[in-house]
């Protein structure tokens, strides 16, 4: 199978897409922007436009393209795309399908193939990791309202935060923070529970990654004011909301902070 | 009630239909398509030329839409319009909140630079992601307004 690579100037990219996208039902993948050029990749699936079609789709705005053979099975072109994940220079996020980089001053999270929430590379998840690698985990509890995968609690646990519940009311997400904690072979208290529906359960420490809604209501119905949150999934739009929600609990916002067009708070 | 394909124009994959007015309402246009798109890649679902184009991008954890202003307004925006039964919606950096089988209902409003909205297009976009064969199939409707 083949794939072209198209360098276009990076002002450019929106432009170029306008041109192509409407040709190309599998879509492009953003390689690459780097300085003023950016790196757009087309994988030549069967029944899409060829080499000489998409180079004059993009036209002048074009500064070159190459055409490479990729393999036919698309386990081995994500492996070729894939970069280790570093979080917070303290965790190595990786899938169960890639190789681990070694790295012995790094806690390593193996996650397994799910359609749940929680991969790492969120840039929510990547700030509630840094958060979690500031706590104090000593004789501490934790629980994760919204664990998706299980990401966060299971940091928590290599972190040696005891006992951390991990909830969600997806039963995928459950599934997943379940066999995600027996393969990083730590022990979480995983439940499938509608945190709206009733108190959720109590911890020293909360980590909640979900929409602001649930965040308000959440901050509402625990009935014990847990000692630290580490609160994302909103944006700076709704800081002020989920703040006044914890601080009407008693906590104080210790720290905010802005990763890409998301937020994340520490409230104590 | 008729449908015209690529051969009238159309982009690949995308359908038009001219529908006619009932005693409700004038005549409409309603526009279709289906996606299978690999993960990180970025895939058109609607173009209206001279309107919008709506696309999509299915990540690791969710699914990245990205409204593209075609109108020479002075912004457009992709507000959640809630749909019946379980659905999925977007969140401020225009994400939606999951990337497993889904449907999201949103309406496309453009604003000019007097402030004045108007709304263009209705949305409904359904997705399910197959994680064996690392693609997520996505199919969309807009309702012309």
């Amino acid at each position: 199978m083949l794939e072209l690579t198209l360098r276009v100037g990076a002002a450019d990219v929106e432009e170029v897409l306008d041109a192509v996208l409407p040709a190309l039902p599998g879509g492009v993948h953003l390689q690459s922007e780097e300085g003023e050029v950016a790196e757009l990749s087309v994988t030549l699936l069967p029944g899409t436009p060829g080499e000489e079609e998409v180079r004059r789709l993009a036209g002048p705005l074009l500064i070159d393209l190459s055409a490479a053979e990729v393999s036919d099975d698309w386990r081995e072109r994500r492996l070729a795309r894939y970069e280790p994940l570093v979080a917070a220079e303290r965790f190595e996020l990786r899938p169960e399908w890639a190789p681990p980089s070694g790295d012995p001053a790094l806690v390593e999270i193996v996650l397994g193939e799910s359609a749940a929430f929680g991969t790492g590379s969120h840039p929510t998840t990547q700030a509630c990791l840094a958060a979690l690698a500031e706590a104090v985990p000593s004789g501490r509890s934790l629980a994760d309202y919204g664990c998706g995968s299980g990401v966060l609690a299971i940091a928590a646990a290599k972190l040696g935060f005891s006992p951390v519940i991990a909830v969600d009311v997806e039963e995928t997400s459950v599934g997943a923070a379940r066999e995600n904690a027996e393969r990083n072979e730590v022990e979480v208290d995983v439940r499938q529970l509608d945190l709206l529906a009733g108190p959720p359960p109590a911890a020293d420490v909360v980590a909640v990654n979900v929409p602001p809604a649930i965040q308000i209501d959440l901050a509402g119905g625990v009935e014990q004011a847990p000692g630290l949150v580490i609160a994302s999934g909103f944006t700076a739009d709704d800081v002020a909301d989920v703040a006044s929600a914890w601080e009407a609990r008693g906590l104080r916002v210790a720290e905010e902070q802005r990763v890409m067009e998301w937020s994340m708070l520490v409230l104590r | 009630m008729s449908a015209g394909r690529a051969g009238g124009g159309e982009p690949s994959g995308q359908i038009r239909t001219e529908i006619p007015a009932t005693g409700e309402r004038g005549p409409t246009t309603m526009i279709s398509s289906g996606r299978e798109v690999e993960l990180g890649a970025r895939s058109m679902l609607i173009l209206v030329e001279g309107v919008f184009r709506f696309d999509v991008e299915p990540r690791e954890d969710t699914v990245k839409t990205i409204l593209r202003n075609l109108s020479g307004e002075a912004s457009a925006e992709i507000r959640n319009v809630p749909v019946g039964g379980a659905s999925t919606v977007l969140t401020g950096p225009g994400e939606l909140t999951a990337l497993a089988t889904s449907r999201f209902g949103g309406e496309i409003v453009l604003i000019g630079a007097d402030g004045a909205e108007r709304a263009v297009a209705k949305l409904l976009v359904g997705s399910v992601c197959d994680l064996e064969r690392g693609v997520t199939s996505f199919t969309a409707q807009a309702t012309l307004l």
